[in-house]
């Protein structure tokens, strides 16, 4: 098939990218029975065994050289595929790492993500689940120029990582927020998501109204008011997910400094838990200012989000 | 880079008041500054016309979670 910038290529390249994991694991295996099948036969070689075990450890190098190749392949092919279906759709496909040779760029932005992770404070649960996907998180372009993203469809990420390191609601916000759709779409059973579930999305309303409830009583006010009131409770950098799931909850009517357009709520509405276990797992991951707060205004949303990984 | 400034804030509530709504400020690209959009947000409010996310070329696929 001759390539060319269209949907059917796109399709192809993320389909090639798809079964290359398969070749490497063959790869791997058939290397393995080779040696398995040496050692059986090892006492027998006779004179030439030295020359076998030469043989093999230049197998066994050059299979680790090309595995980790076409591992990088994979990758690159999926990177020109989203490349490809970008500019097919918006006329543009903005800049990548991987056209620039900013390694040190993407080594400290890796390094500083593994650093937070390591934060006193982070829940473990969230770190195990974290820890479970964290090979198979793919980053598309580090330096886009938009708003951050993933996409379920291309299985990456597109963020500005120079920005995520001097966010103002925590370094490496975005990263984790955006890791959280990524391991919410691969931790669901292929079908569905993690957050996929009644329960959580029932939780979440049970929790914004009991607070709304309180404040109307603790304040003698009547809701508008209350949204009012809470909308500054919920501002500030420590909040930007509890503001963003108010948000989502009250046609953004009642959110803090953080959050999404109506527009963005009404055009698919499985975007409320969605965005609330991002949210959740981003302010699970951290010193634990974000965490207590989600606790607070989330508490049996929270505790579900903790049965959801629990229970996986 | 978007800082969460008091000139920011005042006219984030008087975004607020206008549209009934809060400032869509997770859709903001990052990469912004706090001048250009404190001046946005007041044009919008000026104008009575919510074209915020228009103004930062703010598009993305339907599937695409922000």
């Amino acid at each position: 098939m001759k390539m060319s910038i269209s949907n059917e290529s796109v399709a192809v390249l993320r389909e090639f990218a798809d079964k290359i994991p398969a070749v490497v694991e063959n790869i791997i295996e058939d290397t393995k029975r080779l040696i398995e099948v040496y050692n059986n036969v090892e006492d027998e070689v006779g004179p030439h065994r030295e020359d076998f075990l030469q043989l093999f450890h230049s197998i066994n190098r050059s299979q680790k050289a090309s595995g980790d190749a076409i591992k990088e392949l994979s990758y690159i092919l999926r990177c020109t595929a989203d490349k490809m279906e970008s500019y097919i759709n918006y006329g543009t496909a903005g800049s990548s790492i991987l056209q620039g040779n900013n390694t040190d760029y993407v080594r400290r932005y890796h390094t500083g993500t593994e650093g937070r992770l390591k934060t006193e404070g982070s829940n473990v649960l969230v770190k195990e689940l974290y820890n479970e996907y964290s090979d198979e998180i793919r980053i598309i372009d580090f330096d886009h120029t938009g708003v951050a993203y993933y996409s379920p469809s291309s299985k990456g990420i597109k963020l500005n990582a120079m920005a995520d390191m001097h966010n103002p609601t925590g370094n490496f916000s975005t990263y984790f927020h955006e890791a959280g759709h990524m391991v919410d779409d691969y931790a669901g059973n292929g079908h569905t998501w993690l957050s996929s579930d009644p329960e959580y999305r029932k939780c979440l309303y049970q929790d914004m109204e009991s607070y709304v409830q309180k404040t109307i009583v603790c304040k003698h006010c009547e809701r508008p008011e209350a949204y009012d009131i809470i909308s500054e409770e919920i501002s500030g950098v420590w909040n930007p997910g509890v503001s963003d799931i108010f948000g989502s909850l009250t046609e953004c009517r009642c959110q803090g400094t953080w959050g999404h357009d109506p527009s963005y709520w009404q055009e698919d509405t499985t975007r409320v838990e969605k965005e609330a276990f991002a949210n959740m797992f981003e302010a699970s991951i951290g010193s634990g200012e974000k965490l207590e707060n989600m606790k607070k205004y989330f508490p049996r949303a929270y505790a579900r989000f903790e049965y959801i990984i629990r229970s996986r | 880079m978007i800082e969460i400034t008091e000139e920011y804030l005042q006219v984030a509530k008087e975004f607020k008041k206008k549209f009934g709504y809060g400032v869509p400020l997770s859709m903001i690209p990052p990469v912004s500054d706090t001048p250009t959009l404190i001046i946005n947000i007041k044009e919008c409010i000026e104008n009575n016309k919510d074209d915020l996310l228009k103004r930062y070329n703010v598009s993305y696929g339907k599937d695409h979670l922000l």
